[in-house]
């Protein structure tokens, strides 16, 4: 995913965002009625935003078939950016009528370095901004009771930046979608598919994500059992391939006595 | 300890000597490491620490140091300024580097999946958490964060303790000990 483009209703890539609101609005003009503007900020660490990137874009989607001109960011990216690239994060957030998190959750909370592109956003808003917050969690566990907390942590930092709470969706089995983009998804995920489409819907409208909709997202998308053996093969196969086969149990801090 | 303190922020600052002379008073060697003197980059979620070099995170900076005195302490204390009822930034970017110590196996926990242990012992966890004023709904997600924290750590017990920054180095001794003791009476 590129880190900052900004996109029209046909999901074509227009501008860069680096060019700034001037792109936003040539966007907008082009593609007749403007309903709203999105900003998606990507808190996956991995370079092209791995399935946190996946899932915000097919969410931005829902909102640009509904005329909505939606931009993308990735937070690590623009935290090393410097100067700029913090100014482009409190701007776009500042500028957006609903803003859009979507990240993996780390050690049950946000990713640390998305915690700190948060209060970047936090410090430089300034007076209270006038849109709305969203949030999408996903982790890598079967369960979607993984991400309760980091989604009340999302609602906290709405607070704290002065956004309004939409709501989230707390997507378990973040495996099985692997930073593939949905359109490409067979069988169960699309049920995660359908529950961002429902969502991107009531957002649109001005709504926050209904409540069946969360619970939707939070469906398993197979038995825990099932995730839990073909998660364990898969990490075999890839200490296997990356030469460490058998050593997955591995302590190299038990001097301790552990 | 891992002392999440960022530039200037007395108040954690404080409340990290505080628990440092408090565990010293009661006989424990305390290790404080002051995360703003490290260089702790974020965790790339490359999962090289599970599966090219198990264990070991494959970045090479001082989160090594910092996983080794996690796991080879009976109790760890996490100090900083609750921000959005986690840890700031500094001390959450240390601790999802300490993922290498866990297995990436899973393993069915009373219903939920969790990663194994890869050790075969685990410290008790200490969230000393540190507000400008008291917030009920931040102090309520601190808390959540605090046991989920203890279970996916396979951490034998923890406590989450919150104090404001008007309090004295006495206070938070004092609320450190009622957080201690609730935490060993519950059979640790």
């Amino acid at each position: 995913m590129d880190s900052s483009r900004i996109v029209a209703g046909n999901g074509r890539s227009l501008r860069r965002a680096e060019e700034g609101p001037v792109g936003v609005a040539a966007a907008s003009d082009q593609e007749g009625a403007h309903r709203g503007t999105t900003t998606l900020i990507v808190g996956s660490p991995k370079p092209a935003g791995g399935t946190s990137a996946a899932l915000g874009e097919h969410l931005l989607q829902g909102l640009e078939e509904r005329g909505w001109v939606c931009i993308s960011l990735h937070a690590l990216r623009a935290l090393r950016e410097g100067v700029v690239g913090k100014d482009r994060l409190v701007e776009a957030v500042r500028s957006a009528d609903l803003v859009v998190l979507s990240f993996p959750v780390y050690v049950d909370g946000l990713p640390g370095s998305f915690v700190e592109a948060l209060e970047v956003v936090a410090a430089g808003v300034g007076e209270r901004p006038p849109g709305r917050l969203a949030a999408i969690a996903q982790c890598g566990f079967p369960e979607a009771v993984h991400t309760e907390v980091a989604l009340q942590m999302c609602r906290l930092a709405a607070r704290e930046i002065g956004l309004g709470w939409a709501g989230g969706l707390g997507i378990g089995g973040g495996g099985m979608i692997d930073g593939r983009p949905l359109s490409q998804a067979r069988g169960a995920v699309r049920k995660v598919m359908s529950a961002l489409d429902l969502a991107a819907a009531a957002l649109a409208r001005g709504e926050d994500v209904p409540e069946e909709v969360v619970a939707l997202a939070a469906r398993p998308l197979v038995p825990a059992w099932v995730y839990r053996r073909a998660g364990d093969h898969n990490w075999r196969r890839q200490a296997k391939k990356a030469g460490a086969r058998g050593l997955l149990g591995h302590r190299p801090f038990a001097d301790g006595g552990r | 300890m891992l002392d999440g303190a960022e530039a200037g922020d007395e108040a954690v600052v404080r409340a990290a000597a505080a628990a440092q002379e408090h565990m010293q008073q009661m006989g424990a060697h305390v290790r404080r490491l002051s995360l703003a003197g490290l260089d702790i980059k974020p965790c790339l979620g490359c999962f090289g620490c599970w599966v090219r070099n198990p264990g070991v995170c494959v970045v090479k900076d001082d989160a090594e140091t910092v996983s080794r005195a996690l796991i080879s302490s009976d109790l760890v204390f996490l100090v900083g300024r609750i921000t959005y009822g986690g840890y700031p930034a500094p001390l959450k970017k240390a601790f999802d580097r300490s993922i290498c110590l866990v297995s990436p196996l899973f393993v069915s926990i009373s219903g939920e999946t969790h990663h194994r242990a890869r050790y075969g012992r685990y410290p008790m966890l200490v969230g000393v958490g540190v507000l400008d004023s008291y917030d009920f709904d931040q102090v309520a997600v601190f808390r959540d964060l605090l046991e989920r924290n203890a279970l996916n750590f396979h951490s034998p017990a923890h406590v989450a303790v919150v104090v404001t920054a008007d309090e004295t180095a006495e206070d938070v001794k004092s609320a450190l000990a009622d957080g201690l003791y609730a935490m060993t009476s519950k059979g640790v």
